[in-house]
């Protein structure tokens, strides 16, 4: 067998991790906030202190449109709830009437997680109406910019967010807000999470061969 | 192939510490050592890269075959383990690393002891800690050291942008921790996000593994053993959450020493190959038994050609308790350079030769006392 032999010592080593050496490249990772300097809203009556409320009802009912057709579906609220946090995922429906009806259904604060959803309806019931995935990620808000040569003056790019704060638009995901300026990000779903269940064997042994 | 006496450097211990190689002395004994080393020829290297390569596609092979046969039965697997072999090979996941360790004396083929492809050992030394040495030992002097390179290539070719990758070791050790965060650093560089984790802080939400923020652990790379992870309490869950392991659940036709019979019987005396097989009687002479899942040298007997017990590692528990799944081997006249008995660690990345580590005992077998002994060629 005939190989050419083209792997040999490396030129260059360099770590971004590990020891003291090498930091070059790891600096990127600062937080840096996808929504600096970003005109965010939350809701029409927000919208409106900014700008002219007609123009902000048609942006708005616009981003929510585009957010209908670009957000991920889930079939059943829990799979969507797993996946953006507690009382955070609703129908079209819900998402269509915006914040302000959304945040209006939402019970008071102490209530039991379980009642938080206006609509519990068991999945395979919607299915039956004929369309298979209905639960999808509220709106956290809209960031707000100027419309590029549309009928509005003024454009709204839809929001929501996850239980880590991360923050997406449509089917983008923007990056991970501050949590200073974002604070109250949605509940994880505390679906009882179990740990401990590997590791056991390991404890008595050293690993690796 | 010769044993180099060489003048450690006297502040050896702070550049490794500089490396964040934390490990360079375990229970108090040095394991990284550099007061000697080996050299070779590139001829030399150039064998054991072919030997080493050879074998991993003589494996890949084997692997093929069983999938392809449903042969596992003389890997005792469970019916769930082997459901996710053939699916993770059938699904082709990629594998990430492995090594095989020869035994050699720098003539006539060199001969597999063990192939460890599933959580092998002494990574970051083999790539880094020795690379770094050679640079102020002998900087026109040769390596057989690509790792690094083949790591953040491998991790590139794996196809997991916009996956995070989760990497989980057992907590408390110093030496899988500076793996793991080595093989983290390699993905980092590839562009890919990464996490860590500990193994016994996986979460199970009912339906996928978390993380300890609760986010969905999708890319597990474990330096864990997989027949450990399939006894614990969320084994039935791997196969269900739909995590992607790695390393892939195929490896584990390879991270068993029944592969070295398996491998005897497909490719009858093959040069790199010791006569192996699950029947003590079937191997003549001096022979060595060794447990399918043993780690560190554990359970390893070397017999004399009169069955008579020439050296014994003790095993660990749960070793003892499969005591019939053994292999026995034919013992290999284990070269001998001053005094150390050194075993040649050949890295395969990604199923590519591409770097050597070399550990070496005071006794014929290599166990988890071994000292790390760097290379070169020229």
């Amino acid at each position: 067998m005939s190989r050419s032999h083209p792997r040999r010592k490396s030129r260059v080593i360099r770590l971004a991790l590990m020891g003291t050496v090498g930091l070059v490249g790891l600096t990127g990772c600062e937080e840096k906030d996808p929504l600096a300097g970003q005109d965010v809203i939350r809701d029409q009556a927000e919208c409106s202190s900014k700008a002219d409320p007609d123009a902000c009802r048609m942006a708005l009912a616009d981003a929510r449109e585009a957010h209908l057709r670009s957000a991920p579906r889930f079939a059943s609220l829990t799979d969507c709830e797993d996946r953006f946090g507690l009382g955070n995922c609703g129908t079209p429906q819900q998402v269509l009437a915006g914040n302000d009806a959304f945040r209006a259904a939402q019970p008071a604060a102490g209530t039991a997680p379980q009642s938080a959803t206006p609509q519990q309806t068991a999945p395979q019931e919607q299915t039956a109406q004929g369309s298979g995935s209905l639960f999808m990620p509220m709106l956290m808000g809209y960031m707000l910019g100027r419309g590029l040569g549309g009928t509005s003056p003024w454009a709204a790019q839809p929001l929501y967010r996850d239980p880590g704060n991360t923050v997406y638009s449509g089917n983008r995901n923007l990056g991970q807000l501050s949590t200073s300026r974002f604070p109250d990000a949605p509940k994880a779903t505390p679906a009882s999470i179990a740990r401990g269940g590997f590791g056991t064997t390991g404890r008595a042994f050293t690993v690796a061969g | 192939m010769q044993r180099l006496a060489v003048d450690p450097r006297p502040d050896w211990r702070e550049r490794a510490e500089e490396l964040g190689f934390a490990f360079h002395t375990i229970d108090g004994q040095p394991y990284w050592c550099e007061d000697a080393a080996y050299c070779f020829s590139a001829a030399q290297i150039d064998e054991l890269d072919d030997a080493a390569q050879r074998l991993e596609e003589m494996s890949l092979d084997l692997v093929e075959d069983v999938v392809r046969r449903g042969a596992y039965e003389p890997f005792r697997l469970s019916d769930t383990a082997c459901a996710m072999i053939e699916e993770s090979w059938r699904r082709q996941d990629k594998n990430l690393y492995g090594r095989f360790d020869f035994a050699w004396a720098g003539s006539g083929p060199p001969k597999l002891l063990e192939y460890n492809a599933d959580t092998p050992t002494a990574l970051y030394e083999s790539s880094v800690v020795q690379w770094e040495w050679l640079d102020s030992y002998c900087a026109h002097c040769d390596q057989f050291n690509g790792i690094h390179e083949m790591l953040i290539e491998a991790w590139k070719n794996f196809g997991l942008w916009g996956h995070r990758v989760h990497f989980t070791c057992v907590r408390d050790h110093a030496e899988d921790i500076g793996t793991v965060d080595y093989l983290r650093d390699t993905a980092l560089q590839a562009g890919l996000e990464t996490g860590r984790i500990f193994v016994d802080e996986i979460g199970w939400n009912g339906k996928r593994f978390v993380d300890l923020v609760a986010k969905p652990i999708t890319v597990l790379f474990k330096l864990y053993p997989w027949e450990w992870l399939l006894q614990e309490g969320f084994a039935g869950h791997i196969g269900p959450s739909g995590v992607r392991m790695i390393e892939p659940a195929w490896k584990m036709l390879l991270s068993t020493k029944a592969l070295l019979p398996l491998l005897w019987d497909r490719f009858p005396d093959h040069e790199n190959l010791l006569p192996a097989s699950f029947e003590a009687d079937a191997i003549r002479g001096a022979r060595v038994s060794k447990p399918f899942w043993g780690r560190e040298g554990a359970g390893i007997t070397r017999l004399a050609a009169d069955g008579s017990i020439a050296e014994a590692v003790p095993g660990q528990a749960e070793i003892a308790e499969a005591a019939d799944a053994m292999v026995w081997q034919q013992a290999v006249e284990m070269p001998c350079f001053d005094g150390f008995y050194p075993v040649l660690g050949v890295w395969m990345i990604a199923s590519r030769a591409c770097g050597l580590g070399i550990r070496e005992d005071n006794s014929p077998i290599t166990r988890n006392s071994s000292r790390f002994v760097p290379h070169l060629f020229e």
